[in-house]
């Protein structure tokens, strides 16, 4: 309890430091839940959660609210299970923009090791499942995939390289189309901050070759080199 | 902007006046291992238009460029980086009357000149699966905007307009000062 008391209270300061708590009533609607007890510590507990703010993001929150938390979520989130639980959110019918909000929000994190440790969960789970004949796993995983390459892609404060790195280990997590042109979208989105452009184009090339029997994952490779050019 | 360097609607296939459904991904038209229309259409109809609980799609109507271009605005607001791929399906209303599916008017989004063009329908999954194999056949395909070649120059253009989706410094965008 104490340690929770002594997070949220960090979490209040750092707000308030930002000089946002006080001045956008918008923000403090997205964080601070309706007050139900007089016990301050237990509101401020709730507060704190990363996961509780991820389902507040995409359940709750307006455009506006969802940038601000997406900033507090990004810095406040310590485990790899808050980026499966964006990525199960980014899939569900009933969130709106449930995929380009998932997305915007994955873009938010500043190192990739929460998403390194996602991908080796996934990795496992991928290998676990194999060639399973449940297309429902199947698809989640997909899902799963697709969108944290595209959030990964998409994490402008982490260098490009990493990004590239980690793009690269997520290209071997699964021979499905879609995570295949997932994996050509996220280059070529990387491609804009690297200096050399080479090894994104060489990467990319992979999927033009004879070895890749999907004639759809060949074109849509084609053209994202065309588009690189 | 020289707006000679803007997409046109013919760039991405569309047949105006009509409908624009955006989705979140290209590839989610095109599934993989599928060997008859109708058993791909039902797996794309699934990402297409997710199930939810109301069954409710947002639909963009567009007749000319300049509303595309005020929807890529509104797509594009708040988003991390703002110029993305915007993935999208031209459904024919047609098309939609064929499937009984009736679009009502639901305002959405700051810029001006499109917020009234958003629809929301009540497509359930029934629907979306005999609508999405009516597209099929007819031979549509999945078109992008793409964030490098088209969205960046919209929303620069968009900006300059002052389009109030946008991050622009200008106090009235060209719809009011026309209006004024």
């Amino acid at each position: 309890m104490v340690e929770v008391v002594e997070r949220t209270t960090s979490v209040t300061e750092s707000l308030k430091e930002q000089n946002i708590l006080a001045q956008q009533g918008t923000y403090s609607a997205a964080v601070e839940p309706t007050p139900k007890s007089s016990n301050r510590s237990e509101n401020f507990a709730y507060l704190a959660d990363p996961d509780h703010m991820i389902r507040r993001y995409f359940l709750d929150a307006s455009l506006k609210q969802r940038i601000l938390l997406r900033k507090i979520i990004a810095r406040e989130a310590k485990h790899y299970n808050s980026i499966l639980k964006i990525l199960d959110f980014s899939r569900q019918g009933d969130v709106e923009d449930a995929y380009d909000a998932g997305v915007d929000l994955l873009a938010e994190f500043d190192t990739l090791e929460l998403y390194d440790q996602a991908f080796q969960y996934l990795d496992a789970i991928s290998q676990l499942v194999g060639q399973s004949s449940n297309q429902k796993t199947i698809r989640r995983l997909e899902d799963f995939w697709e969108i944290l390459a595209k959030g990964i892609s998409c994490a402008y404060k982490v260098s490009a390289e990493k990004r590239f790195e980690l793009i690269g280990k997520i290209s071997m997590g699964s021979q499905r189309r879609l995570v295949k042109t997932a994996v050509i979208d996220a280059l070529v989105t990387i491609a804009d901050d690297m200096e050399d452009v080479q090894p994104i184009k060489n990467f990319i090339g992979r999927y033009t070759s004879e070895h890749e029997l999907d004639n759809s994952v060949r074109d849509y490779a084609q053209e994202a080199l065309e588009d690189l050019e | 902007m020289d707006k000679s360097m803007l997409p046109s609607l013919n760039n991405f296939g569309i047949d105006a006046p009509g409908y624009i459904r955006k989705i979140d991904r290209l590839k989610h038209w095109d599934p993989e291992n599928f060997d008859n229309l109708k058993s791909r259409a039902k797996v794309a109809s699934e990402r297409v238009f997710k199930p939810n609980s109301r069954n409710l799609h947002s639909l963009w109507y567009v007749e000319t460029a300049e509303q595309f271009y005020g929807m890529v605005s509104v797509l594009s607001a708040g988003r991390t980086p703002r110029n993305q791929n915007i993935d999208f399906l031209w459904i024919d209303a047609e098309e939609l009357d064929s499937t009984s599916i009736k679009p009502e008017p639901v305002p959405e989004g700051q810029c001006l000149f499109v917020s009234s063009l958003h629809f929301n329908a009540y497509i359930d999954p029934i629907a979306s699966e005999n609508l999405c194999l009516i597209m099929m056949q007819a031979g549509r395909k999945a078109q992008r905007c793409k964030e490098k070649k088209h969205t960046k120059l919209i929303l620069e253009y968009q900006t300059e307009r002052g389009c109030k989706a946008t991050e622009t410094s200008k106090e009235n965008c060209d719809c009011e000062v026309v209006s004024l």
